[in-house]
């Protein structure tokens, strides 16, 4: 059964040539396309897409909005955000919001379907700039007290390698190489500290609202 | 003294009258019930010396006297809180000051007709009040008015019972005495108040000072900033850009070549937005980011990368700019390796020693001539820019043999 694929992106051009790429490979069809935030969240709620592809910078608001739904949609939908840089800043937020991937805006259609195949698959693309990052959030002590029923995010010591080797350049055939594992081994590992951040920083987010009277027990 | 020297001396003093005011408003409360009570215990005291009801429409007189001081008081605070105008409040406070002292003074008066000692010993609790009023803080019009009302009545009350005898010229020095020494007093007062306004005005300048110095810094250092961004992306993008757009115009350029262009130039603006991350003085980060911009190309053109990256220690020099200049000068390298080789593998690898970092490439490709076709390759350039962060490049290569580029930083800049 091919994955199902929504697209929500302004820019014509952009959107035709994501659109081509999906209906091009045999596993994938696209399920729907948009070009504004409503029409997106609509169409997220009505097809139930397996993946969400999105463009940030939508006319009518900040496409991370729809990341949330995407990610507390059932069934689930995994979302990859469109971005022209892939800053660590901008990748990491939509992280914490639910994203488990990135495509950079220029992509060809073959990264597009090699990217939205690794997403299906359970896996989630990673670069030395946003495993760096990642290492210096989570490398620090924490200062403030741990959260009350959450989990703390705390990398398992396979992961904190993979971090360690993805910021040192390392592909991923070669952190699978050096540590003896599969690549698909690899990816999983990434979506899952991708997992973690999202988990800790809603958490945190729920705690603090705790902390401010927001939200009753 | 200038004009302007003279206005701030006179608000100097202003401020200055001010502060005694508030000073006098904090001891009023007490002072106000102290004196109450002494006016009753007084009162009460010549029960001998006075009729009832002569005591008691002094002592009521003197206790409706403090307490509309006690709401002038109150009422003043208000106003020097709110910074509104004071001078009538003022006024009427030395008015009732004197009223008082005036009902003090009256005490002799009242005892006249009583024992000759009463008469004495009224008049010198009167020196003994003003002589504590002296201490306290307060204007030169409540001085002048305290002083007055208290001894005028005093004094005539002596001359009336004594003459002029000894117990008046007594009194009248005393007197004399304490006048003088509260002006003194005062006077010394407002020297100290004036000079610590004087040296809170000075260091409230000398912090503005400071504060505008700082964001003239600031300033400067932003427009730095800009300056070099504007300087590394016209140098990149600016003339990519520009040979593009002239290709293009000139119709010199396919589609596939113009989107060949374009792509460089994405690539640099990437390389110009990777160097401004604080990625700190890394060479790893660096190497790693390049790395991962180019994997892409690497892959396409069928060519193999191998890549050994460990820590390395940081440059203290490596600063945005100086990043960028490297990760051109290195990825200049890899466009030779791309584009020349030929090759089938890459090897990258770096590593510290005592002097500094090595970044060596080596491709397994055709070689070349590193002198006669260093133009072609664009080594000139890599070279300056390297040789500008201190560095240098090393090239082994010859036609058939690969080639091995050695890339040295310095630990240090000079």
């Amino acid at each position: 059964m091919p994955a199902s694929v929504l697209i929500v992106e302004d820019d014509p051009r952009l959107r035709e040539a994501f659109a081509a790429a999906i209906a091009g490979a045999d596993d994938l069809r696209v399920a729907g396309v948009a070009d504004d935030l409503p029409e997106g969240l609509a169409l997220l709620a009505s097809l139930s897409p397996d993946v969400l592809l999105v463009d940030l910078g939508l006319p009518s608001g900040h496409g991370i909005e729809l990341i949330r739904r995407a990610r507390a949609a059932r069934p689930p939908c995994e979302t990859m955000v469109v971005t022209v840089f892939a800053e660590e800043e901008t990748v990491i937020r939509c992280i914490e919001a639910g994203a488990t991937g990135y495509l950079l805006k220029e992509a060809s259609a073959v990264d597009i379907v090699a990217q939205v195949r690794l997403l299906v698959s359970g896996g989630s693309p990673i670069s030395p700039a946003i495993a760096r990052r990642l290492l210096r959030r989570l490398g620090a002590p924490r200062e403030a007290p741990p959260v009350p029923g959450g989990e703390g995010i705390t990398l398992s010591p396979q992961e904190q390698s993979v971090l360690a080797y993805s910021a040192k350049g390392y592909s991923y055939e070669e952190i699978a190489r050096l540590m003896g594992l599969s690549r698909h081994t690899i990816e999983t590992y990434v979506k899952r500290i991708y997992g973690k951040l999202h988990v800790h920083s809603k958490t945190e987010a729920v705690f603090e609202a705790r902390q401010m009277g927001l939200v009753r027990d | 003294m200038t004009d302007r020297e003279d206005g701030s001396r006179a608000s100097l003093h202003a401020r200055a009258e001010l502060e005694t005011v508030r000073l006098f408003l904090a001891h009023s409360r007490g002072s106000l019930v102290a004196v109450t009570l002494m006016s009753i215990g007084v009162a009460l005291a010549w029960h001998d010396e006075a009729p009832p009801r002569v005591r008691l429409a002094w002592c009521l007189g003197a206790c409706a006297n403090y307490l509309a001081q006690g709401v002038l008081c109150t009422r003043l605070a208000h106003a020097l809180a709110g910074g509104r105008p004071v001078r009538r409040l003022l006024h009427a406070l030395t008015t009732s000051v004197g009223v008082a002292c005036t009902i003090w003074g009256l005490v002799p008066w009242l005892l006249a007709g009583a024992s000759g000692p009463a008469v004495s010993v009224a008049s010198a609790f009167n020196v003994m009040i003003l002589f504590a009023a002296s201490h306290a803080p307060a204007t030169r019009a409540m001085l002048a008015t305290a002083a007055t009302t208290m001894s005028l009545p005093t004094m005539g009350a002596i001359l009336h019972a004594d003459g002029l005898g000894v117990g008046a010229l007594v009194a009248a020095l005393f007197f004399a005495t304490i006048i003088v020494n509260g002006l003194r007093l005062q006077d010394a007062s407002r020297a100290a108040t004036i000079q610590r306004l004087s040296a809170e005005d000075l260091a409230l300048e000398l912090s503005h000072q400071q504060q505008r110095l700082i964001e003239v810094e600031h300033e400067r250092t932003l427009l730095l900033e800009r300056e070099r961004l504007m300087r590394d992306i016209h140098d990149g993008l600016g003339a990519t850009l520009t040979s593009s757009l002239a290709a293009v115009e000139h119709g010199r350029a396919g589609a596939a070549e113009v989107a060949g262009m374009l792509r460089d130039s994405l690539d640099d603006l990437r390389l110009v937005i990777d160097s401004l991350e604080p990625g700190g003085h890394d060479v790893v980060a660096l190497l790693a980011d390049l790395r991962h911009r180019i994997e892409r190309r690497l892959a396409l053109a069928g060519i193999a990368l191998h890549w050994r990256m460990d820590d390395l220690p940081p440059l203290e020099w490596l600063g945005p700019s100086e990043a960028l200049q490297l990760m051109r000068a290195i990825q200049e390298m890899f466009t030779n390796v791309i584009k020349h080789a030929a090759a089938r593998q890459v090897r990258v690898s770096a590593e510290a020693d005592a002097e500094g970092i090595e970044v060596a490439i080596v491709d397994d490709g055709v070689g070349f001539d590193a002198e006669a076709q260093a133009r072609g390759r664009g080594l000139p350039q890599v070279r300056r820019r390297l040789a500008g962060l201190g560095g240098g490049l090393s090239i082994d290569s010859s036609r058939g043999r690969g080639t091995v580029v050695r890339i040295r930083l310095p630990l240090a800049r000079g």
